[in-house]
């Protein structure tokens, strides 16, 4: 499979036609239908948009920078032309009125949205086993669940099926699949892409970014996501730097600070020695490393789950039965909400939803929503702190490789603890990169975590493209899926 | 932190959320293991730390209030459960004499 910039480069050139690109595309995805990456292709808009983009180049039109690449999209992102489902039985046939903002700048730019991929409930989850329509299986080994909650978009990416996509990351859920399935995601700061159109779960967490193959890759598509929006006040006012020149530079000299919080207990050895490993990488391209302390980072976990189901509670109030979502029947208007909610929404996601009530409820608010906002500020004066010193923060994505599916399903705070890396950069609003760095004895593939200031985006490409030349890591691709790779 | 299964159905019933029995069940030992992880926070010197809300310092987003096209009544009961006229259709809001 081509990558995004060979993609484009292709089509613009002439030497390979759109309409060739997604007919490989979608044949890659029919034919890897078990892993259920996909809630929904829409096969025949794809082959037309991609017919549209070679008439236009055959009548010398101008062709946007992402022309022609067929790019999946999770299906928390609002498209008009698809259902947007969220992984929920609450949003079956639900039909979006408008596209995300960034559905619609891929598009502007030229890139094909050729289906929605696979979530956890609502985001929440970090093994896409919450989705109301069956779990995505991890292309490395089916057993195996691909992370989550953008477990579609990171498998899809894995098996090669389209060359990016993208994820929506709330307390991991781009960076935590990316490593699980050996690619490259990126959680922009918060503020730095638009978040109108995607179905929100924890408003002040909420971000989305790209899943690649590369870094270079993610640059080009951060190229076209970033920027202030008008439909959403959150979005920074400055115009973005232009990611994809930025990564060409060397690292000489950048100054990456290890914190010891993130090689604890609970660490697995094979993930630890491959991060070192990694950073040893970082080393020999003229990185200087320090040790770091973000000395809050224990309370981070609980800090997150009250915060963000604080925030899921509100949010998740719409979905009440009246102006669209499935309807149960009740006897009065409480009992419809009651029995529509309890029928359309799943085990996690009613988890999350009382969590948050019950913390924001009287006689808890200030114990548990107000602490935890109070705890956060903490968190953010660890990272001001840390970021005064270094450029960039070193550690792993996750503490183990993928678990088996089922494996932590009946433990709920099991699979909250397997976020306690990712947890913080989006309590602290910064962003962070997962970046493909070995593999276990499996062969299983592991992810090193580098984390930047708010709008350190470019600095962190920078690093995992220069990390990425002098590695082999993120060219690796599941076995059941080389041959599929080989004949596209 | 001990919970009881009153306790579970309080706060589903806060969040409006029916609950099956053996869900419900279910609840009250997953909600009280998550509650107990949490007391740790009870550790973290907050004293005279102020609450953040919000990762950015974004304030009064302002931009020109200039008119656009809405969606219009079709759309909006596009995905509507059940519509009538031009309007959604809920069950009765108020019982009877009670307006």
């Amino acid at each position: 499979m081509l990558t995004v910039f060979e993609t484009a480069e292709g089509v613009r050139r002439g030497r390979v036609p759109a309409e060739d690109v997604m007919h490989d595309c979608l044949k890659r995805i029919s034919a890897a239908a078990e892993i259920r990456a996909f809630l929904h292709v829409d096969a025949e808009r794809s082959l037309a948009a991609a017919r549209r983009i070679d008439e236009a180049r055959s009548r010398g039109e101008a062709l946007g920078p992402l022309c022609g690449v067929p790019i999946a999209v999770k299906d928390n992102l609002c498209t008009s032309f698809a259902p947007t489902t969220c992984g929920s039985a609450m949003l079956a046939g639900f039909s979006s009125l408008y596209d995300a903002e960034v559905v619609r700048r891929l598009e502007r730019a030229g890139a094909i949205v050729v289906g929605k991929t696979n979530l956890d409930e609502f985001a929440m989850g970090s093994s896409t086993e919450n989705s109301a329509f069956g779990p995505t299986r991890n292309p490395w080994d089916p057993k195996r669940v691909p992370g989550g909650s953008s477990g579609g978009s990171a498998a899809a990416v894995a098996a090669r099926l389209v060359p990016a996509a993208l994820g929506s990351d709330t307390g991991g859920s781009i960076r935590q699949p990316a490593a699980l399935c050996g690619v490259t995601g990126l959680k922009p700061g918060y503020g730095r892409v638009s978040r109108f159109g995607l179905v929100a779960f924890g408003s002040s967490l909420d971000q989305v970014g790209p899943i690649a193959t590369d870094a270079r890759d993610a640059a080009l598509l951060m190229n076209i996501l970033a920027g202030p929006d008008a439909r959403d006040s959150t979005t920074a006012p400055d115009a973005p730097p232009d990611y994809a020149a930025a990564i060409d530079a060397p690292i000489d000299g950048l100054s990456v600070g290890l914190p010891h919080e993130y090689f604890g207990e609970g660490l697995s050895a094979e993930v630890r020695a491959a991060v070192h490993g990694a950073i040893d990488v970082l080393r020999t391209l003229g990185a200087r490393t320090k040790d770091i302390t973000l000395p809050h980072t224990e309370y981070a976990a609980a800090c997150y789950y009250l915060v963000a189901p604080a925030e899921a509670s509100s949010n998740l109030a719409r979905f009440d039965g009246l102006r669209y979502g499935r309807r149960a029947g009740g006897a009065d208007l409480i009992e419809v909400y009651k029995a529509s909610r309890g029928q359309g929404l799943g085990a996690e996601v009613k988890r999350r939803i009382m969590i948050g009530t019950h913390a924001l409820s009287s006689g808890y608010y200030d114990a548990y929503y107000d602490k935890a906002s109070r705890v956060r500020t903490l968190i953010r004066g660890d990272f001001e702190r840390a970021f005064s010193e270094v450029d960039v923060i070193a550690g792993p994505v996750t503490p183990t490789t993928a678990f088996c599916l089922g494996e932590k399903a009946s433990d709920p705070l099991a699979m909250y603890l397997s976020d306690v890396y990712t947890i913080p950069a989006n309590l602290a609003g910064i962003c962070g990169i997962s970046v493909p760095c070995g593999f276990d004895a499996r062969g299983l593939p592991i992810g090193l975590q580098l984390m930047g200031p708010v709008f350190g985006e470019a600095r962190l490409l920078q690093t995992a493209h220069q990390f990425q030349l002098a590695t082999d890591y993120h060219r690796g691709v599941p076995p059941a899926f080389l041959a599929t790779e080989a004949a596209a | 932190m001990s919970l009881t299964l009153e306790d579970v159905r309080r706060v589903a019933h806060l969040a409006r959320l029916n609950l099956a029995e053996d869900e419900a069940a279910a609840y009250v030992d997953q909600l009280a293991s998550i509650l107990d992880y949490f007391e740790r926070l009870g550790a973290a010197p907050t004293a005279d730390v102020p609450p953040t809300v919000h990762a950015l310092a974004l304030q009064d987003v302002l931009r020109d209030d200039v008119p656009a096209a809405g969606c219009g009544p079709d759309l909006a009961l596009r995905n509507a459960p059940s519509a009538d006229q031009g309007y959604f259709k809920v069950p009765k809001v108020l019982a009877d004499g009670e307006a």
